[in-house]
């Protein structure tokens, strides 16, 4: 029996082993099957909604669309940003969004109908109307999203190797189901013409898209990225502790934001804010904390790589400092142009990506090592030349 | 083995709920109080749409079709309370409908009730209704019930409305 060996992680962090990108397609696979087929079999319950939309009001049904890429565009671009180190791989992101977009929703609003048909009986219909909504779907609704982000896991599971991964995919899921909810929003309650989808756009996205399922379903998947990248140095059921208490927090805000408090008694945009932002500073938090421990993985990764060629100390200072990173960018622009700058972004890219390699491969002179090595100086020299060109000998002088 | 296990989840929870609406069927539907007087009893799958405490009025509604009840406080009798409302709206700019003429109905021991039914346009729905108003009265009190769906919609909620009717409550 081999014991996991307690690893000094706390002390000085052990960079993750950045693998090779796994990708969605996976027939070896049957938890890919059985995304397959749910895809499918929710895709067209959706897809028919939306065509029914399409017929029976087309121009709304479009502004609806084309208003939720104005949301969608931005939040894909946050979630990019902030997965800076080890981008996940699109086929598995595309997927991460359609779960939610379709899985998810469908399954939920069956599941939310039939609960609520529930309470309605137990309660009674005006107990229903306000209470309904607070007390079936956070709890349906985050299981079935939390379900897309383990469905991922069990596809990839290498894809999931640190916290950041966890709230990409879960944020992901989260948006899809958001975005699709919006027009089932726009084109039902809010009336499914032009002034209702613009209504509906006001209130659920310009006054409430900062918080909802995008945050709900990031902050349930940083626990279950912790859950299954402590393996080796957390115990058991601390990672069921973690991975539960943030997946109870998710639904405990879904129920506040859903609950009948604050609504009818304060202005609107006063109500998003006061149930929405205590959830979305501590996601920022914890997002913080994730970054910063991807900065010390970063660190650890590239310090091995040091005047190996592909970086230096002074670099590598740099580069675990995104703030230091900015601003070299500018002084550089501001010194030699906006070339130079895009060459040392490009310099500062490929020296992340030789981090990646540089955990993939045990050997250090192994070939794809040896590659990057050699990309990033070729950067360095190109950089530096473009940076202080020689002196020019015509008409320089005299 | 996780596939099982996800699938399992994904269809335990609608039949959980369905479960358990077996379990509540037999569960009455709990009246819905209109005023301290008045209660209306909802159909399953009614879902209550709001409450107008100025007017003394709920609303319950089902797909297209709505309810509308409320207490006519002062009326004389239900054939002269159901004139008063067709009278109002039919006195509306806005509103186009054409009424039928009034008919008693049965509405139980010691009631009585008069309804018409209608059809037209009202400027605050957004496509043509048809609907029966009724008037029901017991022990001094008057309720009126409007209810409306969508052209041709309305036979769909018919069957709810007149059990909704014939249930009310009406308390001394």
């Amino acid at each position: 029996m081999t014991v996991a060996p307690q690893t000094t992680a706390r002390r000085a962090p052990v960079a993750p082993r950045w693998r090779y990108q796994r990708r969605l397609w996976a027939p070896r696979n049957a938890v890919f099957w059985l995304f397959a087929g749910l895809v499918a079999l929710a895709g067209v319950f959706t897809l028919v909604d939306h065509a029914l939309f399409v017929m029976s009001a087309p121009a709304a049904s479009a502004l609806s669309w084309a208003l939720l890429a104005l949301y969608i565009v931005p939040v894909v671009l946050v979630v990019r940003a902030l997965d800076l180190y080890e981008r996940e791989p699109t086929s598995l992101m595309v997927a991460a969004f359609v779960w939610g977009a379709t899985v998810a929703i469908a399954f939920s609003s069956i599941a939310n109908v039939a609960w609520g048909d529930v309470i309605t009986r137990l309660g009674g219909v005006e107990f229903s109307a306000e209470w309904s909504a607070a007390m079936t779907a956070p709890v349906i609704e985050e299981i079935y999203k939390y379900l897309g982000v383990i469905v991922i896991y069990l596809i990839a599971r290498t894809e999931i190797d640190d916290l950041m991964d966890g709230f990409v995919f879960g944020a992901l899921v989260g948006l899809g189901f958001s975005v699709v909810e919006d027009v089932y929003y726009f084109m039902g309650p809010f009336g499914g013409d032009i002034t209702g989808v613009l209504q509906g756009f006001w209130v659920r996205v310009i006054a409430s898209g900062l918080y909802g399922h995008v945050l709900y379903t990031g902050l349930s998947g940083i626990g279950l990225a912790y859950f299954v990248t402590h393996r080796d140095d957390r115990p058991f059921a601390r990672r069921v502790l973690v991975a539960l208490s943030l997946l109870l927090l998710a639904m405990a805000a879904h129920f506040f934001w859903n609950a009948p408090w604050f609504w009818a008694e304060l202005p609107l945009l006063v109500a998003t804010t006061l149930k929405g932002m205590p959830l979305l500073l501590f996601v920022v938090l914890a997002v913080r904390l994730a970054r910063r421990r991807e900065h010390r993985w970063l660190r650890v990764a590239l310090e091995r790589e040091v005047d190996r060629g592909g970086v230096s100390q002074a670099e590598v200072d740099v580069l675990a400092d995104p703030g230091r990173r900015k601003a070299l960018r500018k002084a550089t622009r501001r010194a030699a142009g906006k070339d130079a700058e895009r060459l040392l972004s490009r310099l500062h890219r490929e020296q992340i990506n030789l981090a990646m390699v540089a955990t993939r491969v045990d050997d250090p002179v192994a070939p794809d090592l040896l590659k990057q090595r050699a990309l990033c100086e070729s950067l360095r020299t190109e950089l530096h030349r473009r940076s202080f060109p020689p002196p020019s000998t015509e008409g320089s002088a005299g | 083995m996780p596939s099982f296990l996800i699938l399992s989840l994904m269809l335990a929870i609608p039949m959980g709920a369905a479960f358990a609406e077996a379990l509540t069927e037999d569960v009455p539907m709990q009246p819905v109080q209109v005023t301290e007087r008045l209660a209306v009893v909802p159909r399953p799958s009614w879902e209550f749409g709001g409450r107008d405490e100025e007017l003394r009025a709920i609303l319950l509604s089902r797909g297209s079709g709505s309810l509308y009840v409320w207490e006519a406080p002062g009326a004389t009798s239900p054939a002269a309370q159901l004139r008063l409302v067709l009278d109002g709206w039919e006195g509306e700019p806005d509103v186009q409908i054409v009424a039928g003429p009034p008919v008693s109905f049965d509405a139980g021991p010691g009631r009585s009730g008069v309804r018409a039914t209608y059809a037209g346009t009202f400027p605050d729905v957004g496509y043509p209704v048809e609907g029966q108003l009724a008037v029901v009265e017991a022990s001094g009190t008057i309720a009126v019930f409007d209810a409306w769906a969508g052209e041709g919609e309305f036979r769909a909620i018919a069957g709810d409305v007149a059990a909704m009717i014939r249930d009310v409550r009406f308390s001394p």
